[in-house]
């Protein structure tokens, strides 16, 4: 279709307006409330363009162009309309820019600067909105609100939880809650975005600095394994904020509130900040030459006082694809094999049968392309906020998604049906009793980070593999953390090397290195209290070696108390690092801020352990170049072509109570966890203890849960009866301070 | 009004009716006709735990029910008066003196636009449009009833006579 704008030629596609062709070419048409991901409400009148042969200026986002059509963008009809509706949008908007945080990149400012006037004929007072509190993340100064909608539109249209609305009429018309209320929503930070003018606006961030004296990093967010594209705006050498970076294939133009306020964490009070060896039961400060000499030389005397054996080594899966690859290239070039990153599972009978790598089963744009989505122990709304978005897009376009998990918990997308099973259910659900749906259509099953850590975790994972074989559907993984997709494929693993390629001699897995009591313990990038499937066992095994060698960011109590040598590391932000996200897309990013100087970037100190034992010299360069020449030559086909070993895993008979856990929203990585703000939200103060309520009933009113677990006793107070919770279960929330003495998930009894 | 508010069946019967006029996934559409009828129930207006209630009972959130209720002029959202006094603001009658009638009526009630008086026996509601009479104007509704070419005489006897 011809199109002219502006005397021009242009082609145009069916049923296009004219804002979508004129962005499509570059040309320039003022908006405030079109946004090119929500729907056309053309009620701000500023995309007011000259039409030939139409009487009146004509909305831009509005108006589907025609064959032939003559549009123009800076005609005086235009530039009048444009004049006229900048004057009327200035009748009750303050000009409070100097103090408004917004000033600098505030779309009114923009386009009242190059439509407007100088001048206004109003004279009269302008309204004024009073303020409301919405919570932690959001400040709000309404008073500036010009009631383009766009925050309104995406509650209702993007994350499907509408919390704001536009309440009374006319003169009157305000954004606001429902009485009371405040905004809890797990995207709510895109408003900020949204908001073309300063009413809606980054909370942490007030007053902090200008926009114009924010230097922009592009990364990619380590909160979450969708890999979400992020810039972070630094002053001073400081993260002051984030704010998404458009990736279509992956986040869009959004971000989820824990890729936005999580670097809080990064400034902690108890980062990491000497390195520190212990010294006749003291830690003490030193140079770096002597702690690279200390951390060696501990590694070497238990090399050869008690056997390769005798060492494990672990990292979280949090680490960049650099850190991992050095870290597994340290020890298994020394031959040691126990390396694990899966600190918060406790079953492993099913890790032969395991993928190369977690992923995802498809790519993220297409999630929409599937008949049916079975969501297997995730619930969405709380861990992969993000994908909330996307899963809403699939169920409006006739996807039917349904959810299997040991909770029942809510979702902000529609659930075609939605199933609460005990652990033993779970997993006979797909040998016997199969989901209701038409198997021949387009299946994906996507099995969530809750499964990882049941205690059958392996009789689950099995039971669907091979329901999803029977019914030819895909099957797919989210985990826990962004990098756990490197972690397997650069092998750090105890049963397969860099790779996936097969190991002679296989290592403990994690959860045997800490029960087995090891001599020298290699911390990477965990934190002994939260990281783990059963802390108490780790404050166990760390009492009982001979020496605890810590890669920190943070000083935690136990680290503390037990370490010998601690290395403090840079997190994500102050270190040139890549993560290869769920759906298997490697990015790289650089150093957004530089660490203090007695900090180190993680690869870097790595790789001096590397050289001092001559196993060869890294750079960030020749480490990516290696990284992404050896993918080109992995087999990904790899589980396809392999046998499925039986999983022997032990019975389970339906009398067992299961405890499980939840994972928390706000407490699922060190840096999160640190967060002032995402600390003071709605969800933060939920955290839980929920039983069920047949539970209940035995309990007989009582407010107190004895609860005996291998043979320890302890007492729960302060838990909830949950009515859609299945039968014989407790779900707790990972969270600060109550699971510290208690495993994951298990088998326990309760008296009554 | 701070106890949970819970829809009786009688008046659930009534929404269920207003429901079954629309598609079944459209049920905001039956927001407006649902307040109205829990309104004529209470006084004639709805609490937060009204607002709460019927959000649940039409499985919408409550934030929606909340922008009609405030948006419309003849749902409530606070107490008010038994008689409800409507004056029409618009051109039509705007032109033929409605603000002269208006003054008056706020002068004699000794209340503003937008208040109830204090022994609860007349509302005078705020944001009148045209209230499709301007053959008449200057008009009025009271207690949805048309009063045409009004005068001050003709108010005095009309409020006069109403208990």
């Amino acid at each position: 279709m011809k199109v002219f704008i502006n005397n021009k030629e242009y082609k145009a596609r069916e049923n296009e307006t004219i804002i979508e062709l004129a962005d499509r070419n570059g040309i320039k048409i003022p908006r405030f409330c079109y946004h090119k991901h929500l729907s056309v409400v053309a009620s701000c009148r500023m995309c007011l363009v000259e039409i030939e042969n139409i009487e009146h200026a004509q909305p831009a986002c509005s108006t589907p162009v025609q064959e032939n059509m003559k549009i123009f963008t800076h005609s005086n009809k235009t530039k009048n309309a444009q004049k006229n509706t900048m004057e009327f949008l200035l009748i009750n908007h303050p000009l409070d820019c100097p103090i408004c945080d917004q000033g600098g990149e505030c779309e009114l400012q923009d386009v009242s600067i190059q439509h407007g006037e100088s001048h206004s004929n109003y004279l009269e007072f302008k309204r004024v909105v009073i303020d409301k509190d919405v919570g932690p993340l959001i400040s709000t100064e309404m008073t500036r609100c010009i009631h383009c909608s766009r925050c309104v539109r995406f509650g209702e249209e993007v994350s499907n939880n509408k919390e704001l609305g536009l309440v009374n009429r006319g003169e009157h018309m305000e954004i606001r809650t429902f009485i009371e209320e405040g905004i809890s929503s797990e995207l709510s930070g895109n408003m900020i975005d949204l908001c073309p003018v300063g009413a809606l606006n980054n909370k942490p961030y007030r007053y902090r600095a200008r926009t114009w004296d924010l230097q922009q990093h592009g990364a990619i967010s380590p909160h979450d394994c969708i890999g979400s594209n992020i810039y972070y705006h630094t002053y001073n050498n400081e993260i002051v904020r984030a704010v998404p970076k458009e990736n279509h294939d992956i986040n869009q133009t959004w971000l989820s509130d824990r890729d936005r306020f999580g670097y809080e964490g990064i400034y902690s009070e108890d980062r990491a900040t000497k390195p520190m060896i212990r010294n006749n039961k003291k830690l003490v400060e030193c140079e770096k030459e002597i702690l690279l000499n200390k951390t060696n030389e501990i590694i070497k005397s238990t090399i050869n006082d008690f056997g390769l054996d005798q060492i494990g080594c672990l990292i979280s899966a949090q680490s960049t694809s650099e850190e991992l690859f050095l870290f597994q290239h340290l020890f298994k070039s020394m031959n040691i094999q126990n390396i694990d990153h899966r600190t918060n599972e406790c079953d492993f009978n099913y890790q032969e049968n395991y993928p190369l790598m977690p992923s995802l089963g498809c790519n993220i744009n297409d999630l929409d392309k599937f008949d049916n989505i079975l969501l297997v122990g995730v619930n969405i709304k709380t861990e992969f906020p993000i994908l909330t978005i996307r899963f809403n897009e699939a169920s409006k376009n006739n996807t039917k998604i349904f959810s299997i998990h040991f909770d029942s918990l809510d979702e902000d997308f529609e659930l075609a049906g939605k199933i609460a099973l005990n652990n033993s259910d779970l997993s006979k659900f797909f040998d016997k009793k199969k989901p209701a749906i038409n198997t021949n259509n387009k299946t994906l099953i996507i099995i969530g980070p809750n499964i990882n850590y049941l205690v059958n975790q392996s009789q689950i994972l099995d039971s669907i593999t091979k329901y999803s074989k029977s019914i030819n559907a895909q099957q797919g993984y989210l985990t826990d953390f962004c990098n756990s997709t490197s972690a397997w494929l650069f092998g750090n693993i105890p049963h397969r090397n860099f790779g996936g390629q097969p190991t002679n001699k296989p290592g403990l897995n994690v959860s045997d290195m800490i029960k087995s009591g090891l001599s020298t313990y290699v911390f990477f990038n965990l934190e002994p209290e939260h990281d783990f499937w059963n802390a108490s066992a780790v404050t166990e095994a760390l009492n009982k070696s001979k020496y605890n060698i810590f890669f920190t960011s943070y000083v935690t109590p136990l680290i503390e108390r037990y370490a010998d040598v601690i290395i403090p590391i840079s997190t994500f932000a102050e270190t040139d690092g890549s993560f290869i996200n769920i759906e298997g897309t490697y990015q790289a990013y650089n150093k957004i801020v530089n660490p203090n100087k007695n900090i180190f970037e993680g690869w870097s100190i790595l790789n001096n352990l590397i050289k001092m034992n001559n196993l060869g010299d890294y750079n960030i360069s020749s480490i990516r170049s290696f990284l992404l020449k050896s993918l080109q030559n992995i087999d990904f086909n790899y589980s396809k072509n392999k046998k499925f070993k039986n999983i022997n895993s032990k019975s389970i008979t339906n009398n067992y109570i299961y405890k499980n856990t939840l994972r928390h929203i706000y407490a699922s990585d060190q840096i999160v966890r640190r967060s002032k703000s995402l600390n003071l939200t709605e969800q933060s103060h939920n955290k839980f203890i929920y039983i069920s309520s047949d539970l209940g009933q035995i309990l007989n009113n009582k407010d107190t849960l004895e609860i005996r677990e291998n043979n320890k006793n302890y007492k729960v107070k302060n838990f909830l009866i949950k009515k859609e919770l299945p039968i014989n279960t407790i779900v707790y929330t990972s969270s600060f301070n109550n699971t510290l003495n208690e495993s994951k998930s298990g088998h326990i009894t309760i008296k009554s | 009004m701070n106890q949970k508010y819970v829809i009786n069946d009688e008046i659930i019967n009534q929404i269920d009716r207003v429901k079954r006029k629309f598609p079944e996934m459209e049920s905001k559409s039956s927001i407006i006709e649902s307040l109205l009828i829990i309104q004529h129930h209470n006084q004639g207006f709805v609490t937060k735990e009204i607002i709460q209630a019927l959000a649940k009972y039409l499985g919408i959130k409550e934030i929606d029910v909340f922008e009609v209720a405030t948006f419309y002029t003849m749902i409530n959202i606070k107490p008010v008066g038994r008689n409800v006094i409507a004056v029409c603001n618009n051109i039509s009658c705007m032109l033929r003196g409605s603000d002269n009638i208006l003054n008056y009526i706020e002068k004699k009630l000794n209340i503003k636009v937008g208040e109830s008086t204090p022994d609860k026996k007349f509302y005078l509601k705020d944001e009148i449009e045209c209230l499709a009479a301007c053959n008449g104007g200057p008009m009025m509704q009271v207690n949805h009833k048309n009063y045409e070419n009004l005068t001050l005489n003709k108010v005095d006897k009309i409020l006069e006579g109403i208990k």
